[in-house]
């Protein structure tokens, strides 16, 4: 059959540009990708997004996007799980929003296939934000500058869907690109130490980056926790978010199974795991490391991994997260 | 014509209704239907991709999942898209279609899943095969340091363990695929193994089979999810959906086929009956246009008859005809039996009749034209035909008049002679010029351009404008040239006119237009205060100057002058005042500098100056020209005398100067070192000085807020002794500030003062000098109240402005219980005086609590006392300048004669710095100077040290008592 010449693509078809290039995926024999400099995000709906994100009027009580994932805090809360409505704790880890736009999937079970997905999920959970879409959406469009913003950028105004696009575009453009091991990527050797470029070496040697690979470093695809040992079984009751994947797809295979999470700036996001229940980074890689491989890493390993982990730390607007 | 019959209506209006319904069905949307061809064949292609991807995986040549994450995305983006409602698939396919696309979701739903699966087995199976080498590596050098084992049973151990290395990854490569083989083998290697390794290491060699087994396992399972994968029918189903709707589209194309022969086939019998209708209805309209011809005829044949009137021989009408109703607007009854007079205008003279009459008296007709009147006044022209009626007695008895209406024609005659005034009317000259450069005509305004080309003499046109002539007739093309006839300026526009063989010239004084360009040009480059150049015409010069040292290596000179003292005669005396002084300046500067040289009003107080052609030595020899004749410059207004300085900073414009701002930048930079050296000065523009200042001060930038945090400043305080003690007995301190750098290096505060200023730090210096001095005086001041120590802290220009300042000194003195009448504040002169009206609040504020006031460097601003007479102050600081030297210069002396007299007129007291000897603090005294201070009197001590002394003084003093 003769391939026809793609001449004309209609207007629904030529939105399937993504905010990249594919062009930053390289020749794919590269392990960890470099985060593209450039994004192809419009400038107008960042600055829209950007004011929703840190708006308390997108929830029931005063919540806004940035009380949990603060910019000031590596785009996370700090916190083992993330805070509730109803006061208390939840029993997941609130995951970064820094370059959540390069994961594959959303949330640490991937249950969100994408941002779009995870915003509708958040906004409308109600130990979450809490609220829904008709009530934000009466309450953006009683306040004439966003009547005006929304204008300004879309041609049908204030609706669910131009407020999860301008959110979106926002989330997209949270990236933190120059990190020293970008750097080091891109052919500045000098960009990171000796002991980093070791602990870069360990980390290939000992097959971590067999999951944590890719522009975010993980993040685009799942993996069991504990392959040689079940990690969860040691913690007693389990909730069920621990059952991980299977909590939404009921599939015995998918037990226990996450998203492998991105390591980008992972120095600053503890604590780790879904549960939040590990608080450092050296004590994350070790039981990496003994769960999936059944190694017991010397301590120098691990310091040394950890010193090629912090190389991960990017900048965000001129700042170092 | 006769009405359509309702059975014509309805014919009409079903042929309608059948025509639009055809043209609906036949229309298609191919381009909507290209497209999700392309989408579902775009499914195809990333089907495929999806295959390579996983080769590429599972081989482990691709080592991230980038590429396949964005695969799965886009196919993820066209299913969805496919199945929104409102795609163009949605509306074109039938049921049939509809389940082949929910099909191939499920296909991909299971693909995407599979490919899922096939990821995280990959990544577990790609872990251990990175680990196994490093792994087996670690033993082999474990058992290669162990000396209990034999050297045979470490080759054997190595031999085992790479062969078994080995064997895997032949599997993994999938080199070799026999399964059973490999896992005797590896038995093989691994009994062999487990008999010669020592006991202590039997847990690494089941550590390295435990990974050996799972690579075997994965690798199988892998294996059976890409052929699952592969196996996957979506591409498949994708093509068949492709035929599918393809042939519904082909279904739908026929069908809109047969639309479109029915319409072809309405169209026509529409077209059938439409012809029909039209033959009869020409048939008709033939005999009908036939006799409406003859009426035309009869029509145009009376219509086309002239006015025509008969007379008796006296003129009486007899008969009019319609025209001549018409054109007379009397009705016939009212012409008929009138005289013709009745149409008479008082255009022609009594000859013109008598001839007319005698003609046709005598049997001759007549032929002339007529002016006649019309019933309301108007005139109309007439050609008129007189012929008279012969009868039988060859008399003529009566009399037609058959005429023509020449009033349009008449009346054009008049128009075309008015218009050919016209041009001889026009203010602006236009000639004409035939292609041989004659003139034809030139209208009485032309005279001054004639005159000039003097044509009048010769004939011809001067030789420079026929050439312009020539040009515009050969190009055919318009010019316009300006020309200068004493002091009036002409635009001539040539304007060829081919067609008529000749040129014409429109000329157009443009004297004024000239004149307002000319003025407008020169508002543009200069500054309408002074009439310098202005910065944009400077800019332009500076451009022309580093072009001549960069072309012709001409180097020449750049001078940056602000004015030092102008903000306090525009604030004290007002605009008007600056504005003059402003002219002034520039007056003295202009007779400093040559010609060629140019001065520019950069802005505000700022001159600049280029030297061309001129080397440093003379530049600088020029700049301390101004610089000297500005120190004689005085300024008179409203009888007081204004001192002006200037900082002027020198660049050189060399070929090495790279851009103008970047002179001017330079220049700037020289002149801010002149103005931090102090007044009057002038300061070679030097890269490496500027830089190394530059670094001094932001290091003190940070170095300041550290040293207050670290309390690493001190206090010291220097004596002002009061010279009459029989008023003011009580001598005071000024508290000074000092920087302890290291244990003995105590830093003046010249070093610092500078940069705190440019960096706003000054407010803290002064809260931490506040806080510390009336925390030191509070404390003493407790202990002894009879013998209070009283204190002068100086403030800052910025602490002027802050708000907050008099709050917290009252807090302080709260706080540390002291009494207000003990303190005082010092401002400059320079400080107070730039804000004028802040500074006043500001002191107001701070005396109603009780302090006193004193003004730092009097006499060094400005000689002018007047605004004193606002500044509630209670001392004068002298400034110390003309202190020094009041011995020899007898200038200095009658300054502080005068400001001591003043001072006691106002009641104010004054203090004498820089008092280096005794002698000058007898001259002083002599002078009713109230309180002197400087090295001669008392040098800076640390203020605890006066403190600690003053408390032993009263401690022994109340001890004796």
């Amino acid at each position: 059959m003769i391939w026809p010449l793609i001449e004309k693509p209609d207007k629904q078809f030529s939105q399937n540009k993504t905010f990249l290039t594919e062009s930053y995926l390289g020749d794919g024999t590269q392990a960890i990708l470099p985060i593209p400099i450039q994004l192809n995000l419009d400038e107008q709906k960042i600055r829209l997004g950007e004011k929703l994100f840190a708006d308390p009027r997108l929830s029931g009580n005063g919540f806004s996007c940035a009380t949990c994932h603060s910019l000031t805090n590596a785009g996370m809360d700090g916190l083992e799980t993330s805070i509730i409505i109803s006061g208390g704790f939840d029993t997941k880890n609130t995951p970064t929003v820094f370059n959540s736009g390069f994961n594959a999937m959303q949330l640490w079970n991937g249950e969100a296939e994408t941002l779009e997905n995870q915003l509708n999920m958040v906004i409308q959970n109600p130990e979450h934000m809490g609220s829904s879409w008709p009530v934000i959406t009466s309450k953006l469009q009683a306040d004439d500058s966003y009547v005006k913003s929304f204008n300004l950028s879309y041609s049908d105004g204030i609706n669910q869907k131009n407020i999860t696009n301008a959110l979106i575009s926002y989330e997209r453009s949270m990236t933190t690109p120059n990190s020293d091991f970008d750097r080091y990527l891109r052919g500045n050797e000098s960009a990171i130490s000796a002991r980093q470029l070791k602990g870069f070496q360990l980390f290939q040697d000992y097959g971590c980056i067999s999951c944590h690979q890719g522009v975010n470093v993980g993040g685009n695809l799942f993996a069991r926790f504990g392959i040689f040992e079940n990690h969860l079984s040691k913690k007693g009751a389990l909730t069920d978010y621990d059952y991980g994947r299977f909590n939404y797809t009921r599939q015995p295979k998918d037990k226990f199974v996450f998203r492998v999470p991105s390591l980008r700036n992972v120095s600053r996001t503890a604590p780790y795991f879904h549960d939040g229940s590990v608080a450092t980074l050296p004590e994350a890689i070790k039981i990496m490391a003994k769960v999936q491989l059944d190694i017991d890493l010397p301590d120098e390993d691990i310091s040394l991994i950890e010193s090629f982990l912090i190389s991960l730390r990017g900048f965000y607007k001129g700042k170092m997260l | 014509m006769s009405h359509f019959s309702p059975l014509q209506y309805s014919i009409g209006l079903i042929t309608t209704v059948l025509l639009i319904f055809f043209f609906t069905q036949s229309q298609l949307d191919n381009r909507n239907h290209e497209n999700t061809l392309i989408k579902i064949l775009s499914l195809k292609e990333y089907d495929s991709r999806i295959k390579l991807q996983i080769a590429e995986l599972q081989s482990g040549y691709k080592r991230n999942y980038g590429g396949i994450v964005s695969t799965k995305s886009h196919i993820n983006f066209v299913l969805k898209d496919l199945s929104s409602s409102q795609s163009h698939f949605k509306l074109m396919i039938n049921e049939n279609t509809n389940s082949k696309l929910k099909e191939l979701q499920q296909a991909f739903k299971l693909k995407l899943d599979l490919i899922e699966f096939f990821k995280r087995e990959n990544a577990v199976l790609r872990n251990s095969l990175y680990y196994l080498p490093k792994l087996i590596d670690q033993l082999n050098r474990v058992v290669d340091a162990n000396e209990d084992i034999s050297s045979i049973d470490k080759n054997l151990i190595m031999v085992h363990l790479n062969t078994a290395l080995i064997d895997v990854l032949k599997y993994n490569a999938q080199i070799n695929s026999d399964v059973k083989n490999l896992k005797n083998l590896l038995n093989k290697h691994k009994d062999n193994l487990q008999i010669v390794t020592p006991v202590n290491l039997q847990k690494d060699i089941k550590k390295i089979f435990t990974h050996v087994e799972l690579i075997i396992k994965l690798q199988a399972s892998t294996s059976t999810h890409v052929q699952s994968i592969l196996s996957n029918n979506s591409s498949k189903i994708a093509q068949s959906l492709y035929e599918e709707f393809k042939h519904n589209f082909l279904e739908e194309e026929r069908i809109a086929n047969n639309f479109k022969l029915w319409l072809l086939v309405v169209s026509l019998l529409l077209l059938t009956y439409l012809a029909v209708v039209f033959l009869k209805l020409q048939h008709t309209s033939k005999s009908l246009k036939q006799s409406l011809v003859d009426l035309e005829f009869h029509k145009q044949a009376i219509d086309a008859h002239s006015i025509v009137s008969i007379t008796d021989v006296k003129g009486i009408i007899l008969y009019a005809n319609d025209k001549f109703c018409n054109i007379s607007q009397y009705s016939k009854g009212e012409l008929i039996g009138k005289n013709h007079r009745i149409v008479r205008s008082l255009q022609h003279d009594g000859k013109f009749f008598k001839d007319m009459w005698k003609t046709i008296a005598s049997g001759n007709s007549w032929h002339g034209v007529f002016a006649n009147r019309a019933k309301d006044g108007s005139i109309y022209w007439v050609d008129s035909t007189i012929i008279p009626r012969i009868n039988e007695q060859g008399k003529p008895y009566q009399y037609i008049g058959i005429r023509t209406d020449i009033t349009a024609q008449k009346r054009a005659e008049e128009q075309a002679k008015l218009l050919a005034r016209f041009p001889a009317e026009n203010p602006d000259p236009v000639i004409r010029f035939d292609t041989a450069g004659n003139l034809l005509y030139a209208n009485p305004a032309s005279k001054i351009i004639l005159e000039h080309w003097d044509i009048s003499t010769n004939g011809f046109l001067p030789e420079e404008w026929s050439i312009i002539l020539n040009r515009c007739l050969v190009n055919d093309t318009k010019e316009e040239h300006e020309v200068k006839i004493n002091d009036v300026y002409f635009t001539i526009l040539f304007t060829p006119i081919l067609k008529q063989q000749y040129v014409n010239l429109y000329a157009r004084n443009i004297t004024g237009i000239k004149l307002a360009e000319k003025n407008l040009n020169y508002q543009a480059t200069h500054d309408n205060l002074t009439d310098l150049s202005n910065r944009y015409a400077f800019e332009l010069k500076l451009e022309e100057a580093l072009k001549n040292a960069q072309m012709d290596k001409v180097n020449s000179i750049l001078l940056y002058i602000d004015l030092d003292q102008f903000k306090i005669v525009n604030d004290t005396c007002g605009h008007v005042a600056g504005d003059e002084l402003l002219r002034q300046i520039s007056t003295t500067f202009l007779n400093l500098i040559r010609d060629s040289d140019t001065l520019a009003r950069l802005g505000g107080d700022e001159f600049g100056i280029i030297l061309n052609n001129c080397d440093t030595q003379h530049g600088e020899f020029i700049a301390n020209n101004i610089l000297s004749s500005l120190n004689e410059f005085r300024f008179l207004w409203d009888d007081n005398f204004f001192e002006i300085g200037a900082s002027i900073g020198l660049v050189e414009i060399t070929s090495d100067s790279d851009s103008t701002v970047g002179l001017l930048g330079h220049a700037d930079i020289a002149c801010y070192a002149a103005k931090d050296a102090g007044r009057n000065q002038l300061k070679k523009y030097q890269q490496d000085h500027v830089i190394s200042k530059r670094k001094d001060e932001m290091q003190w930038a940070s170095l300041i807020p550290a040293a207050l945090a670290e309390n690493k400043f001190t206090l010291y305080a220097q004596l002002i002794k009061p010279l009459n003690t029989e008023a003011f007995s009580h001598s005071h301190y000024e508290i000074l500030i000092r920087l302890k750098k290291d244990h003995d290096t105590i830093v003046p505060p010249g070093a610092f003062i500078p940069a705190a200023e440019r960096y706003g730090l000054m407010n803290s210096i002064d809260l931490w000098v506040i806080n510390q001095s009336l925390q030191k005086i509070g404390e003493f001041n407790k202990l002894f109240p009879y013998m209070p120590l009283k204190i002068t802290i100086n403030l800052s220009g910025q602490s002027i402005g802050n708000k907050q300042l008099v709050e917290y000194i009252t807090t302080l003195f709260e706080k540390y219980a002291i009494d207000a009448s003990n303190i005082t504040f010092e401002i400059t002169e320079t400080s107070a005086i730039t804000n004028l009206s802040t500074a006043i609040k500001f002191i107001k504020k701070l005396k109603t609590l009780g302090c006193k006031f004193a003004l730092d460097d009097f006499g060094s601003g400005l000689s002018s006392f007047s605004y004193l007479k606002n500044l509630p102050v209670d001392f004068l600081k002298i400034d110390g300048a003309f202190i020094k030297d009041i011995l020899v210069d007898p200038i200095d002396e009658a300054m502080v004669q005068s400001i001591s007299q003043m001072a006691h007129v106002m009641n104010i007291r004054t203090i004498a710095e820089f008092v280096e000897s005794t002698a000058i603090e007898q001259r002083l005294s002599q002078m009713n100077v109230d309180f002197v201070q400087g090295y001669g009197i008392e040098k800076p001590r640390p203020f605890d040290e006066i403190i600690k002394e003053a408390q032993q003084r009263e401690s022994l003093k109340t001890g004796q008592q």
